[in-house]
């Protein structure tokens, strides 16, 4: 079974490790550690950076995306010692990549953090979900309350 | 997982629970209807080792209003059948832990939300677009809408390479 795990954060890193840690996989498995380094955009919407000032950024955000990606890929490493993991860095937009990732890599299944307190409201997972060729499972990275409901519904059984 | 790891020395295998530890029972739902992509979910996820002691919950609910008496108990009846060839199959594979089945009645995203957070679940398993979700971006509108709001981890199973049929 081959599993692709997108990371964003060190937060994130650590949550979907300890998922991944508890949770019952199958015998054959490969995990496929993936972070998606975001491209300063202002450099190309409207050429306001040249060019060598935002290849720094660019360079930092990689290094810190190596580090991130190391350290999940170690979680799992030490969890799994069976199991082939890799590690994969790319740059490009977070949604179109991931998917075109599972898509090529002819994936199984992805395991996402949804980053809901964020502004965007989880959209990234939601996306990968709508558009992934693969299972998915989505793993809320802030603790989140379980619904509390006044009314509740009527259990017929 | 030890096992298949090449050498299949049962030390090995030894040394390797103990590291990772007894794995924490986990409760997990799955939300039944009929279509083919509940089945195919419910396959793939029960094939997984799940350690003894995991509770199972099967749920499905009935969108439709309060029907007349007697159509409403046909349609009860209609569930729970299928709800008990599912738990019979869980049973089957999983012999130590524990399956139970329930029927509510309302909307689906809130029921599993209701369920998930009274029982204190820490999986649910949905198929990708159940019967409702064909028209809305090839997800279905249940799962999306588990997403957002569950406090625990969803997973959404699809039919490899559904998207093309």
């Amino acid at each position: 079974m081959k599993v692709v795990v997108p990371v964003q954060d060190a937060k994130c890193a650590d949550t979907l490790g300890a998922f991944i840690r508890n949770y019952p996989w199958p015998t054959d498995m490969e995990f496929q550690v993936a972070h998606i380094v975001q491209p300063v955009l202002v450099n190309s919407f409207m050429s306001l950076l040249p060019a060598p000032l935002t290849l720094s950024i660019i360079e930092e955000r990689t290094r810190e995306g190596e580090v991130i990606v190391k350290r999940l890929s170690d979680t799992i490493k030490e969890a799994f010692p069976s199991a082939r993991v890799s590690e994969v860095l790319i740059e490009g937009d977070a949604k179109s990549e991931i998917v075109s990732l599972l898509e090529e890599s002819d994936a199984d299944l992805v395991v996402l953090g949804s980053h809901v307190k964020t502004a965007m409201q989880g959209s990234v997972s939601r996306a990968v979900v709508a558009h992934s060729p693969c299972s998915a499972m989505v793993i809320p990275i802030e603790q989140r309350e379980p619904k509390k409901t006044k009314d509740k519904l009527h259990i017929i059984v | 997982m030890i096992a298949s790891s090449g050498t299949g020395d049962p030390a090995t295998a030894d040394i390797y629970r103990l590291k990772r530890g007894t794995p924490k029972t986990m409760k997990v739902i799955f939300a039944v209807d009929d279509s083919k992509y509940s089945d195919y979910a419910l396959e793939s996820v029960s094939s997984r080792p799940w350690p003894t002691g995991t509770q199972f919950r099967l749920l499905s609910v009935l969108e439709l209003s309060r029907q007349s008496e007697e159509i409403h108990e046909k349609l009860v009846a209609g569930v729970k059948q299928l709800l008990k060839t599912k738990a019979d199959m869980l049973t089957t594979l999983h012999p130590g832990s524990q399956v139970d089945t329930r029927i509510m009645q309302g909307s689906c995203k809130e029921a599993i939300l209701q369920e998930a957070g009274d029982w204190g679940a820490d999986h649910i398993v949905v198929g990708s677009h159940g019967r409702k979700g064909v028209q809305k971006f090839l997800l279905g509108s249940v799962a999306e809408g588990l997403l957002g709001q569950a406090h625990c981890t969803v997973e959404i199973v699809r039919l490899k390479n559904a998207k093309s049929e």
